[in-house]
């Protein structure tokens, strides 16, 4: 309102023409009113501004605060989480590891198992023969002192009983040094004169313990001597075809007609193992290379419906990631 | 002959021009069956100074330990020698040894030394005792410089015409040495301890010096490009290439008995693991041989080539896993103590050699189906064990002297013997037979 007045007065000032020193006076004050006044409101206008600026400023930082805890707690959970299953995954290898500590063991037991049966086996074949011996010492009566005592040791103690003897290479069928030999059924013609043994006769031949052979095989396999390994590798199959070891001698006698690139036969072998122990572990890695064996024979049809097969059946193992690594197409 | 660059010409042994003058060779499968040892004198090898040392004297010494560790022989010392070989006449048809026979001595190693030039020349002949007969003679030529060498080899001829057995007393080892801090590089040294010198020498961090199975190529790695890298040293040209420079790991090579391929410990792969992986020796794309989260290093193959054995946490705790080479097939080998590493099958394939923890790092032996476990060492932390080419010997790292250093024994763990003298060396690898 005082405004308004001002500018009345100043205005009829001006059309009356005339001004005395009183008016001056009177509008200096007026100024000097109103310039205190427009400095106040200019004051009080930069005071609610900072007041508005402190706010926002707080605003800002209490939402960066609370932005930035939460990524920080969501941070610290991932890490959290990564640590997990960090954790996790090394106790799933510890116990991967106790897993194949406890299968070593149990393939230890099985092998004992299989020595002790051996074992039993031989016994009641010893009883057996005993039995029949005292049999026909009791049919003959009492006046056999001299039959008895030329008749052929069948259970001599100490002797390992007959299995079978089969034709074997000489490195592998050295006797041991407790083993007696047994007695021929066909007694040997004794050469005229000593020739330096081409072949040595097989007489004295016995077949070694399961775990002795199987070993002198792997061993013979991994020097590269593959004839000889395959020749150990089928006696074992042979005489030995229940024991816990067969499935991996089975599995040996193909990787070494492989290793000769021999593959039809290396194709046989591995579907053995597959087709007559299908417990077996080394059935993944059987059909791996029975598959990879028709690749290599050219085969392709074949060896995918082989390596598809394994990808199917066996999808968690090693074996089938391998296969997966080869580009096959499964349909 | 190659060419043979400063630095590698010690490497190339055909410096000796070896005139042979091939006597008949007896029995060579002498050995084959009886484990008894063969009872040898050493005479000759007079005095005879070059370039200011006696040939003689170091000759005989040479010698002398060159046989007894092949463990295949009982060497008689020249000086029970009841007569003096250069009265002998020992170019007639049978030649006399009064008195050897009763000694029980069966070989008599002769060699006279002299000079042509500035080559030093040594006659080597080996006779018979009992039958009277020469077994071989060959004259050995070269250097002064490789004057061990030219005995060594002389002891190599000895080996052969006896048993048909390659020897080792002209192979050498590498290995990796602490040179400063920051420094570890690569030397070589003779089988026997002798002539170390530096193969590497870039002020970097080089490890893991494997021998190709022709003995013309070392695989190792550097970290002198700021990542561990796979390298490749070329004896003959003298060339260092990189076979496998992925981010991360390329460590711990192992070659292929065809020596075609190398196989190495790789992390640039997905997933967190350090896995193996098979690469052609000309590069090209590495092909996994394991994959997952664990970490798979320190490969060896089985001689036949079929067979890869190294060393796996994947069960927890690190132990001795072996695979077919494609991969397939795997098994656990090591199944006593909490760690198992550095796996090496012998050269006869009838056994793996391995750092077990058993009261402290030892060297153990086991079968390669893993069974038959054997302590070798019980003497301080004992690393890094190698096979020599013939498979009789071992060679390892201890720290059993107080500072780290290489050591040799038999396979049987019988005569431990320290070779290097001075600083901290480890990670040893022999060489092959030349």
């Amino acid at each position: 309102m005082q405004r308004w007045g001002l500018w009345i007065g100043m205005g009829a000032l001006a059309l009356s023409g005339c001004v005395s020193s009183g008016d001056i006076e009177a509008l200096r004050r007026d100024i000097l009113a109103v310039r205190s006044d427009v400095a106040a409101q200019a004051k009080a206008n930069e005071n609610s501004r900072q007041l508005m600026d402190e706010r926002l400023r707080k605003l800002e930082s209490e939402v960066q605060n609370r932005v930035e805890s939460s990524l920080r707690e969501n941070q610290n959970s991932r890490v959290a989480l990564n640590q997990r299953l960090e954790e996790l995954g090394t106790d799933t290898r510890f116990v991967q590891g106790k897993l194949e500590e406890n299968a070593s063991a149990i393939r230890d037991l099985q092998n004992r198992v299989d020595d002790a049966d051996r074992r039993n086996q031989q016994t009641a074949r010893r009883l057996d023969a005993l039995d029949q011996q005292l049999r026909a010492l009791g049919q003959q009566g009492p006046r056999s002192d001299a039959t008895q005592q030329g008749a052929p040791p069948v259970g001599q103690p100490g002797a390992p009983a007959p299995v079978q003897p089969g034709v074997m290479p000489a490195p592998l069928l050295t006797p041991g040094p407790s083993s007696a030999a047994p007695v021929p059924a066909v007694p040997a013609p004794a050469p005229a004169t000593p020739t330096p043994a081409p072949a040595a006769p097989p007489a004295a031949q016995v077949i070694p313990p399961p775990e002795d052979l199987y070993k002198a095989a792997l061993q013979d396999y991994t020097k590269g001597d593959y004839d000889l390994a395959i020749t150990e590798f089928r006696t074992y199959l042979k005489n030995y075809p229940k024991t816990a070891l067969a499935a991996n001698a089975q599995y040996w006698l193909g990787e070494c007609h492989y290793s000769q690139k021999n593959y039809p036969q290396a194709i046989e072998a591995f579907g053995m193992v597959v087709r007559d122990y299908p417990e077996s572990p080394k059935v993944p890695s059987a059909l791996f290379k029975q598959g990879d064996a028709y690749l290599q024979s050219g085969d392709t049809a074949r060896g995918t419906a082989v390596l598809c097969e394994l990808i199917t059946k066996y999808s968690k193992t090693r074996e089938a990631r391998l296969a997966r690594d080869r580009n096959v197409r499964c349909r | 002959m190659m060419k043979c660059r400063q630095g590698f010409a010690i490497l190339c042994a055909a410096v000796l021009v070896a005139s042979a003058v091939q006597a008949q060779v007896i029995d060579r499968t002498l050995l084959g069956q009886s484990a008894q040892k063969l009872t040898i004198a050493i005479g000759g090898f007079a005095p005879f100074t070059m370039d200011g040392q006696d040939l003689g004297k170091l000759g005989a010494g040479v010698l002398d330990a060159d046989l007894k560790f092949t463990t295949i022989f009982d060497v008689m010392e020249g000086a029970i020698l009841p007569f003096d070989p250069t009265t002998l006449q020992l170019d007639q048809e049978k030649v006399a040894f009064p008195g050897l026979a009763a000694l029980k001595v069966q070989f008599l190693a002769i060699a006279q030394v002299s000079s042509r030039g500035k080559e030093a020349v040594v006659e080597g002949r080996l006779f018979d005792v009992n039958g009277g007969r020469e077994v071989f003679r060959k004259r050995y030529v070269g250097d002064p410089k490789y004057y061990r060498l030219i005995v060594h080899r002389f002891a190599d001829d000895i080996l052969f015409n006896l048993t048909g057995e390659k020897g080792v007393a002209q192979t050498r080892i590498a290995y990796v040495s602490t040179v400063s801090r920051t420094a570890k590089e690569i030397y070589v040294m003779d089988y026997d301890g002798a002539n170390p010198s530096l193969l590497t020498g870039n002020q970097s961090i080089n490890v893991s010096p494997r021998w190709s199975p022709d003995g013309r190529v070392l695989a190792y790695t550097s970290y002198r490009n700021n990542n561990p890298d796979l390298m490749l040293l070329n004896f003959d040209s003298g060339r260092r290439d990189v076979l496998s420079a992925q981010r991360g790991l390329n460590i711990t090579p192992a070659w292929s008995p065809d020596g075609q391929w190398v196989v190495l410990g790789m992390s640039g792969g997905t997933g967190s693991g350090t896995n193996l992986y098979l690469l052609p020796k000309t590069g090209g794309t590495p092909k996994p041989l394991t994959a997952g989260p664990a970490i798979s290093v320190s490969p060896s193959f089985s001689p036949n080539g079929r067979q890869i054995v190294f060393n796996s946490d994947r069960g927890g705790t690190p132990q001795i896993y072996v695979m077919d080479a494609d991969g397939a097939n795997l098994r656990r080998l090591s199944f006593q103590g909490t760690y198992n590493s550095s796996p090496r099958w012998s050269p006869r394939g009838d056994k793996i050699a391995f750092m077990c923890r058993l009261a402290g790092n030892q060297i153990c032996l086991m079968n390669p189906d893993g069974s038959d476990l054997r302590q070798l060492t019980s003497s301080g932390a004992n690393e890094d064990p190698g096979w020599s080419p013939d498979g009789r010997h071992i060679v390892f790292s201890s720290n059993r002297g107080g500072s780290r250093a290489i050591y040799v024994m038999h396979v049987d763990g019988s005569e431990q013997r320290r070779l290097t003298s001075g600083g901290e060396a480890y990670l040893p690898d022999w060489s092959p037979a030349p």
